[in-house]
This record gives C-alpha cells, sequence and structure tokens, in this order.
C-alpha cells in the first residue's frame, strides 16, 4: 500500500507543485487548504504516513489545526512537518513535530525528512 | 521592525490645550502689569512732582499707547484663542502684534532719550525714581512670570548702567542721567534685539516644522510599509518554495519541460508583481513632484498590493468601476500612501472581528465636479465615539505594540490638508467609511512646478 502524505497549504501553487512532486515519488497525497478543511478530511481518510503544514492559513492557521490534531489520540501519533514562511514564535503544541522548516525550503532536506519517517 | 522618529517638540504639539492656556494668560498678565507699571510710572512722573507740566506730553502718550498695545495684545490672544482655534491664523497674528508693540516701546525709549538730553535738570531728579519704579517692577514681573531670561536682561539693565555711569560720570549730579541714558540703550538693544530674534523665529519654526513634517512622514510612510513588509515575504516564499519544487520536478526523466517552464515563467511574474508594487511606494526621497496622476492604475496598484499583504486573511478587496480616464493632479506617492494608510486600517478592522469569513473591503471613486472622492469602506465594527475625536491625532493608535505608529491617520489628514483637500470619517453609514477628497487640480502658484507624464 502506497504511503500517504497530507498538504495543509493555503497556496494552491505550493500544494499542488509539492503534491505533483510527492506522487512521482509514490506516495499518496492529499490535499487540505486550511487547518478546518484537514481535521474534516482526516475524519474520511486512513491515518496518512506524514502530515505538512503551513502556519500562516486564513479559518484556522497551522498552529491551531496542530493543537486540535494533538487532542486526537489517532492524530497526535502522525508526525508532523511545518513547512512557512511564518517565524517561529511559539512552539507546536503537538508531540511529533519533526522540523519547522522556513520557505523555500531546498527539496533535497524535505523529502529526506519524509522518506525517514514513512 | 523599529523607526526612530525625530520628532524635536514644538511648541503647538508639546503643550496640551490646557498648559498653553495657562502659558498664554502668565504671559498676557506680564505684558499687561507690565504696561501699567510703565504708565503708572510716567503718571507718577507727571503729577506728583515739582516739575508738573513741563514733561512733554508726548511721553504721556506714548506710555498711554503702550499700556493700550499691551492690553490689546492680551485681549486679543484670549479671543483668538477661544473663538478661533485654528493656530497658524493665531500664532501669525501673534508675531504681528508683537512686533508692532515693541516698535511702539522702541519709539517710546527713543523718545524718552531726546526729552532727557534736552531737560538734563528734569533727569536728575526724576528719573532717578521712573528707573526704580519700572525697575522693580519689571523684575518682580518677570520673577513671577516664565522668562528668567529676561529678569536676567532687566538686572543687568540696572547693575550695568550703574556701574557705566560711575566710571565715566564721576559728578554725582550726572549720575542718574548716566543711569537712564545707559539703561535707555540696553533696553533699546534689548528690544531691537528681541524684534529680530521674533521675525527669525517666525521664518526657523516655519522651515523646521517643514523639514520635521516631511521627516515624520517619510517614517510614517516606512512603518507603514514595515507593517506591510511582513505580509509580503510570506507571499513572496510561497513562489520561491513553488519555482524550487518546479526546479525539482524537472530533474524528472519523464519532466513535461515546456510546461513546468511556462509555470517557472508565470510564478516568477507573479514574485516581479509583488515586488512592482512594493517599489512603486517605496522610493526614497523627501519631495515627490506634483504630476497629473491617473487614479484607476493607481488605485489598482495600491488594492494590488493590500490584497497581497493581507492575503493570509483573505479579506475580499473590491474596487467598484473608476470613472475612465479620470485624473487628478498632486503627489502619486503620497496619495498612495493616504489609500494604503486606510486599507491597512481597514485590514486591521475587519481582520480581528468574529464575522471575518463575511468580511469585505470596498474602494469607491466618484467623481464631484471638480472634486475626487475616495472612499475606503469596511464591514468592520466602525470607530466608537470615544475614540472619534482622538483618531486623526499623532501617535494615536488602539493597536498593539509593533502594529501600527499612531501616525497612519494624522499623516494622511496632513497629506489631505496639502492638496487642498480633506480626510473625514462618514459617519452616516453602518459600516466604516473613511473619505478622502481632493481637488482634480492645485492652485496655479503650483501648477508651473507640474510635470506632465
Amino acid at each position: 500500500m502506497a504511503k500517504g502524505v497530507l498538504i495543509v497549504e493555503d497556496d494552491h501553487d505550493v500544494r499542488e507543485t509539492l503534491g505533483l512532486l510527492l506522487e512521482l515519488e509514490g506516495y499518496e497525497v492529499y490535499g487540505a487548504a486550511n487547518g478546518k478543511e484537514a481535521l474534516a478530511l482526516l475524519k474520511s481518510i486512513s491515518p496518512p504516513d506524514v502530515i505538512i503544514t503551513d502556519i500562516m492559513m486564513p479559518i484556522m492557521t497551522g498552529w491551531e489545526f496542530l493543537e486540535s490534531a494533538a487532542e486526537d489520540p489517532a492524530l497526535a501519533s502522525i508526525p508532523v512537518i511545518i513547512l512557512s514562511a511564518a517565524e517561529k514564535k511559539e512552539s507546536p503544541k503537538h508531540p511529533k513535530v519533526l522540523a519547522f522548516l522556513p520557505k523555500p525550503v531546498p527539496i533535497e532536506t524535505l523529502m529526506t525528512l519524509i522518506k525517514a519517517h514513512s | 521592525m523599529h523607526f526612530h522618529l525625530k520628532v524635536k517638540t514644538l511648541p503647538q504639539t508639546a503643550l496640551s490645550e490646557n498648559q498653553l492656556m495657562r502659558v498664554e494668560t502668565a504671559l498676557g498678565l506680564r505684558a499687561a502689569v507690565a504696561g501699567i507699571a510703565q504708565f503708572s510710572a510716567f503718571a507718577a512722573f507727571r503729577f506728583l512732582t515739582p516739575f508738573q507740566g513741563s514733561v512733554p506730553l508726548s511721553i504721556d502718550v506714548a506710555g498711554l499707547c503702550i499700556f493700550l498695545v499691551f492690553i490689546a495684545r492680551w485681549a486679543l490672544v484670549l479671543l483668538q484663542r477661544t473663538y478661533y482655534p485654528d493656530r497658524r491664523w493665531r500664532y501669525r497674528w501673534k508675531v504681528l502684534f508683537r512686533i508692532i508693540s515693541l516698535t511702539l516701546a522702541l519709539s517710546w525709549s527713543c523718545i524718552s532719550i531726546t526729552e532727557v538730553m534736552s531737560h538734563p535738570e528734569l533727569a536728575i531728579t526724576l528719573i532717578t525714581p521712573l528707573v526704580i519704579i519700572v525697575g522693580v517692577a519689571s523684575i518682580g514681573v518677570q520673577a513671577f512670570g516664565l522668562d528668567l531670561l529676561l529678569t536676567r536682561l532687566f538686572v543687568v539693565l540696572i547693575i550695568v548702567p550703574t556701574v557705566l555711569a560711575l566710571l565715566i560720570f564721576p559728578q554725582p549730579g550726572y549720575l542718574a542721567v548716566a543711569i537712564v541714558l545707559s539703561a535707555s540703550l540696553v533696553y533699546l538693544l534689548f528690544l531691537a534685539k528681541s524684534s529680530f530674534q521674533l521675525l527669525f523665529e517666525a521664518l526657523e519654526t516655519r522651515e523646521l516644522i517643514e523639514a520635521q513634517r516631511n521627516q515624520v512622514q517619510e517614517s510614517a510612510r516606512l512603518a507603514a510599509l514595515g507593517v506591510m513588509a511582513g505580509g509580503i515575504a510570506h507571499e513572496i516564499n510561497n513562489p520561491l518554495q513553488v519555482i524550487r519544487t518546479l526546479a525539482e520536478l524537472l530533474k524528472r526523466p519523464s519532466a513535461d519541460i515546456p510546461r513546468i517552464a511556462t509555470r517557472i515563467e508565470a510564478t516568477t511574474d507573479r514574485v516581479a508583481k509583488i515586488i512592482a508594487g512594493l517599489r512603486s511606494f517605496a522610493r526614497v526621497g523627501q519631495s515627490y513632484p506634483l504630476s497629473v496622476v491617473e487614479v484607476e492604475p493607481l488605485v489598482m496598484e495600491v488594492a494590488e498590493l493590500a490584497r497581497i499583504s493581507q492575503s493570509q486573511y483573505r479579506v475580499p478587496i473590491e474596487v467598484e468601476p473608476i470613472p475612465l480616464g479620470l485624473t487628478i493632479e498632486g503627489k502619486r506617492t503620497e496619495i498612495g500612501q493616504v489609500l494604503i494608510n486606510l486599507l491597512n486600517n481597514a485590514i486591521d478592522a475587519v481582520k480581528g472581528s468574529k464575522e471575518s469569513d463575511n468580511a469585505w473591503i470596498r474602494i469607491v471613486v466618484k467623481e464631484h465636479f471638480d472634486e475626487v472622492e475616495f472612499r475606503v469602506e469596511d464591514s468592520g465594527p466602525g470607530v466608537s465615539e470615544s475614540l472619534l475625536e482622538n483618531i486623526m491625532l499623532p501617535f494615536f493608535t488602539t493597536k498593539e505594540v509593533g502594529n501600527g505608529t499612531g501616525l497612519g491617520l494624522s499623516i494622511s489628514k496632513s497629506i489631505a490638508e496639502d492638496h487642498h483637500g480633506r480626510l473625514v470619517l462618514d459617519r452616516n453609514v453602518e459600516y466604516t467609511s473613511f473619505v478622502l477628497i481632493l481637488p482634480k487640480h492645485q492652485p496655479k502658484g503650483q501648477h508651473e512646478q507640474v510635470k506632465y507624464g
């Protein structure tokens, strides 16, 4: 079975191109435009192996999304990579945050991290 | 981002209304008391001495004039403060009156000297008490007034002449003449000095105010850009991430090269557009030339910049159709800055509200005869009654530290006034609506500097 990655990102282009790349790498990719969409999506799919999330998003930010995810035992165990242009002002309230990567991140860095945890 | 605003304190802004009132009342009182003291001295001189009638009438008339001018000046200041709060007007008249009263005082001094010179016997017996009365009264008044410098000058007025007199005129009979002569001389010098000082001060103050206003305006403009820069950095890093990912996709053997190349181009355009918008309002320089500004492209550019800087909140910024070919005479960068300030405020107002999903911001431009009206409206809660009086004041802000300078609206207002226009809050609508009204043409004098193109 293919490994799953969820990309939570409000920028359509970033979500699409990263998704394309990960699909070429053989992942099953899910996309959500904000935290609220991501939480809804997570209820209907089998848990992904890694979540990549942006921080500054409308409706529900990455911080809020991670806080909600941490409260759900099924989601709290999924490794998370934060990919954001925002400054790291607070520490995420999720137990399994692998890294806080600033945009634009070298693709190699991102891929190595994803491969190591899926 | 931190900006140093070099704002020297100006009397107009450094003192509160109450303080200003107190200072002016004190100055007025001082002037009145000095006038009374001088006039009474003359009256005493005229009626209580054995030389009754021998003092020329001109001295009395001059004294009376000075007294009346002092009183009039004080009354006028009070009147202006009460009924004409426009300070520029008040300031100009105040300077004028000070100059007139000082000129009169100067003439009086000249007359005194002439009279004393022609009646030495008068001086010996009578002008001594006059000098003492005027001197003591003046010192008393100056001491209880606010001006230490003047007090010192009056001390010099008494001490220096006495010493001089003892040195130059050793005969006791001439002592009083000497005191009066040198006292008058010092007084004359002092009056001349303060007259010129007033003139120079008025000129310098004008230049200083102008320079500081430019500086504050420049800082506020940069601060407004600084506030936007955070949002814009976010927006630039996203396309950069897209380009990086596309580059990685290009490396794949199965890559659809033409399609990826087109996407890289489109993404580059996206960044270029963001930077172009930012750059057009970040021009460094003190003065911006008057030019004929096309309204539609300006508004579109500003709206786009605002859209980019707040894109993470996704508040729609609509621009209602603008009359085609509408132009306005003015300083493009400055008008753009006012619109950016208003948009920044609108964004701050709606992004915090609970109904941010239904939030909107709208720019409406209308043409009214020879004026153009720019409305920046938002769905925010509006401005509460308690804030209304203060919103246009410098450094007034309801935003958190670091999020606003409190200069936006006050600078915007002064830019509007610079353009002979105005910035007002429309209180007849339920939402928030700031209205910038600018005339289509600037007055003729400035028109010659207009550069077309």
